[in-house]
């Protein structure tokens, strides 16, 4: 750059290659361009500097040619036409140039041949998968095995299936037209502009069914579901190797919080019969008959910590129906209570996780109360014991005294002379009469006592240093009187689930203690369910707190179809 | 006027920040609740594109009523930087890695920045032009300097005779005819140093201890030449610069829309999941 300033220099500001012209003189660059330029097809033009003119004046018949050089070009040039009227100063012929606007189109034009070629060979033959792929599928959905199990899907052979993509898309394999045809059409039903602002889920839908083609007993929720959810709403495909993308909390709130598909979710429920709601478990597990919401489960839930409703069981005061009487607060802190093995009683004592450590054993008297709890109905005779389960053979076990004293005495005593043995059994059977006067007595106090007329009271007197005394079965059990028959004990039922709708894993809490989340402490009562309130999870299941939140913690989208769904909708929809 | 045009930019700025913050939060607010939201960024993202498009049309339809050219462009500026955005947001946060998105997503990318690039180009060559001097149409530049090398040639033969030496004439063979004979120094001119020509300019004071008075005189009109012709090789480089930018962006433009056509049959085409 120069000194400051520069002045414009001088050129004449009426002639210059106009940037719009597609050709320029190829003299240009030499800075001396033809007068003429090229044409607009890029043909040079020049041939001399001059078109000479007759001259002929008046009184002349042969005239004289005239050089008609314009001034700008030097004006009449001195040697004037030749005699044959062409003009002596040929321009040199070039090669004309294309300009810069001209030569920037031609690079555009060249770019976009470039890209179509590019289209043409990734969407046309073996590369299409690859090429059009937005993204690597999951583990599972990428595998040689999958490939085989869309090639026999799709009634091919397995090296015409590729990468498997045949599975989900139909026309991965079509010529372009038919997918442009394929776009058209999806454009004017299912992705209709109007459509796409619409604030639900996506509907079931034909890649769907290719879904549940391989996993079945996937397409249901609830039946009261008032709209079917693609399964390509929460389960997002084509976001790199690995396991699928998580399912997030917001999928579920997206109907979950949306107070339209929760009304019409909770009118359908109120058309569909009970039975359909029916929660399935796996055989033998009991679970706690909570009993199903009159508007079903439709309240408006965004996030667990922020309004998911309080646990039913404890929002509607649910008591537990088992009959057995069982006193947690007591067994935990009472004074009368022995020591086990020198340890006072905990809840480990007799609540023990089972094998996958997830939910916890069931209680039995066997595993859990008998080491406590003596059925011993002499307290003279250690070890001879009522047998329990079954009121009909405890009865029988008190008809059959003599004998049960003979055999206390053979097996245990170890007697072996039988004069020894009914002297044994003698005193035995007179020491009973004397304490309850008959056998009809006996069998009314151990059937029918109960705390508080039995022998458990004195418990306490025992100061732990020896197991309870038998006090009798209504103690424990619910037991109703048969007139001479043998009388009813209502089986315990202890639930295995609390809360079916929800699964809980208590190895992944064993860093807490369980009164911290059960208050068995302050429950007297068999009828109380000790079962933490929500807020005792959102205490740790936060945002604000380590434990995650999502719904899926505790929360399974998926249930098998319920048997006859179907017809009860078919039925529903005739009327 | 500097006053507001600096007010017109001032308002383009704030309504790009006030859309660009607005479509982030209604964007993250959308995304759980429309499934649909991709399709919706995506139509979104193609008429943006279409109107960025639309100002090349606009520039050659010059008749058409349709707002002032240098309107058209300070919508294609800030609309493009918004583009951007809408880009982002219709990728929602990730980068794809698909084949054929990924050159979509390069191609996007390419358009993008060559146009930032043009602009911060457009923004600062021609402060430097008007600051050297010397304007003249970038087609007239060959004329120019041929008219400055036979003015130079001129000077040095009629500066033989009088001198009666070529000293000068030596000179201009050894180190000037190169020079003049056509552009100099692109790429010191694109970073805007003036090395070469103080270079030049030392071996003119070098070459003076040799001249006699005259000679002195013939050389200090050909360092004049040397500056003019200088100044001269700036235009080309800078009016250069600012022409060839756009042999990236438009060509770019035009492929992504090719891919975009093609993109969208193909989300459209392979959407079983929204049928």
């Amino acid at each position: 750059m120069s000194q400051g300033r520069t002045p414009s220099p001088d050129f004449d500001g009426t002639r210059y290659e106009r940037p719009n012209k597609n050709w320029i003189c190829g003299n240009t660059c030499d800075g001396c361009p033809c007068r003429i330029g090229p044409s607009p097809s890029g043909e040079c033009r020049a041939t001399t500097e001059c078109k000479p003119q007759l001259v002929t004046p008046p009184g002349e018949t042969k005239g004289t040619w005239k050089c008609t050089r314009p001034k700008d070009w030097g004006g009449p040039c001195p040697n004037g036409p030749l005699p044959d009227g062409t003009c002596c100063k040929s321009v040199p012929k070039c090669k004309p140039v294309r300009s810069l606007r001209s030569r920037r189109g031609l690079v555009t034009r060249a770019f976009v041949i470039a890209c179509i070629a590019l289209l043409l060979i990734g969407l046309g033959g073996s590369l299409r998968e690859s090429f059009v792929n937005p993204a690597p599928l999951s583990d599972s959905h990428s595998s040689l095995e999958f490939a085989r199990l869309a090639a026999r899907q799709a009634d091919l052979p397995a090296k015409e299936a590729g990468q498997g993509c045949i599975a989900c898309h139909e026309g991965m394999n079509a010529p372009f037209t038919t997918l442009a045809a394929d776009a058209v059409s999806s454009a004017k039903s299912g992705l209709a502009f109007a459509k796409l602002p619409t604030p639900h889920p996506k509907d079931f839908s034909r890649m769907d069914a290719s879904c549940v083609a391989c996993h079945t007993e996937h397409s249901f929720h609830q039946p009261n579901v008032a709209r079917d959810t693609s399964c390509s709403v929460c389960h997002i495909e084509h976001r790199g190797s690995g396991p699928l993308t998580p399912v997030t909390s917001q999928h579920c709130a997206s109907c979950h919080s949306d107070a339209d598909q929760m009304r019409l979710a909770a009118e359908k429920s109120a058309t569909l019969p009970a039975s359909l709601f029916a929660k399935l478990s796996a055989p033998g597990v009991v679970l706690h008959p909570a009993g199903r919401p009159p508007g079903g489960y439709t309240q408006l839930i965004s996030s667990f910590a922020k309004d998911h409703p309080e646990f039913q069981v404890i929002r509607e005061k649910q008591t537990d129906k088992n009959t057995l009487k069982f006193n947690h607060a007591l067994h935990l802190s009472g004074d009368t209570i022995p020591t086990l093995g020198g340890k006072a009683l905990d809840c480990a004592s007799c609540h023990q996780p089972d094998a996958s450590g997830a939910f916890m054993q069931r209680v039995t008297f066997e595993k859990n109360c008998r080491a406590c709890h003596s059925l011993n109905i002499d307290e003279t005779t250690p070890g001879l014991e009522l047998p329990h389960g079954d009121p009909v053979f405890a009865r029988a076990f008190l008809r059959s005294l003599p004998t049960q004293y003979a055999d206390h005495a053979k097996r245990t005593l170890g007697m072996a002379n039988q004069r020894e043995i009914d002297a044994y059994v003698k005193e035995k059977i007179t020491g009973m009469r004397e304490r309850t006067l008959s056998g009809e007595n006996l069998e009314r106090s151990v059937f029918f006592a109960d705390a508080a007329t039995g022998d458990a009271t004195i418990i306490a007197g025992r100061q732990g240093l020896a197991r309870a005394r038998f006090a009798g079965c209504a103690y424990c059990h619910e037991v109703t009187p048969q007139g001479n028959a043998a009388p009813v004990v209502t089986p315990p039922q202890t639930p295995d689930r609390w809360m079916q709708h929800s699964s809980f894993n208590h190895a992944k809490h064993t860093a807490m203690s369980c009164t911290s989340c059960h208050g068995a402490h302050f429950s007297s009562s068999t009828a109380d369910i000790i079962m933490p309130k929500r807020q005792s999870c959102v205490s740790c299941h936060s945002p604000q707190n380590r434990a995650g939140d999502s719904c899926m913690t505790c929360h399974t989208y998926h249930n098998p179809e319920p048997a006859g769904h179907a017809a009860v909708l078919e039925a529903i929809l005739a009327k | 006027m500097i006053r507001r045009l600096a007010l017109r930019r001032l308002g383009f700025l704030a309504a790009l920040l006030v859309a660009s913050v607005a479509s982030i939060l209604a964007h993250e607010a959308a995304r759980s609740v429309y499934p649909h939201l991709v399709y919706i960024t995506g139509w979104a993202l193609l008429a943006l594109m279409l109107v960025l498009t639309g100002y090349n049309a606009r520039k050659k339809l010059p008749f058409l009523p349709l707002l002032k050219s240098s309107t058209w462009l300070q919508i294609h500026l800030y609309l493009g930087l918004f583009t951007g955005l809408a880009f982002i947001l219709h990728l929602q946060w990730r980068w794809p890695g698909g084949v054929f998105e990924a050159l979509l997503s390069a191609l996007f990318v390419g358009v993008t920045l060559s146009g930032i690039v043009g602009w911060w180009i457009s923004r600062t060559l021609p402060k430097r032009l008007t600051t050297a001097g010397g304007e003249v149409p970038y087609e007239r530049i060959p004329v120019i300097r041929r008219a400055l090398r036979e003015e130079a040639e001129a000077l040095v033969l009629g500066a033989i005779p009088t001198a009666k030496a070529t000293t000068l004439a030596d000179f201009y063979t050894g180190r000037l005819a190169a020079f003049f004979d056509g552009p100099a120094n692109f790429r010191a001119h694109a970073l805007g140093s003036r090395r070469p020509l103080a270079t030049l300019l030392d071996d003119f004071i070098e070459v003076d201890r040799f001249l006699g008075p005259a000679e002195k005189e013939t050389s200090a009109k050909l360092a004049a030449l040397v500056r003019q012709k200088d100044t001269l090789d700036f235009h080309r480089t800078a009016q250069l610069l600012l022409k060839s930018w756009l042999f990236v962006h438009i060509p770019l433009t035009y492929g992504l829309l090719v891919f975009s056509f093609v993109h969208i049959v193909l989300v459209y085409a392979f959407s079983g999941g929204a049928r």
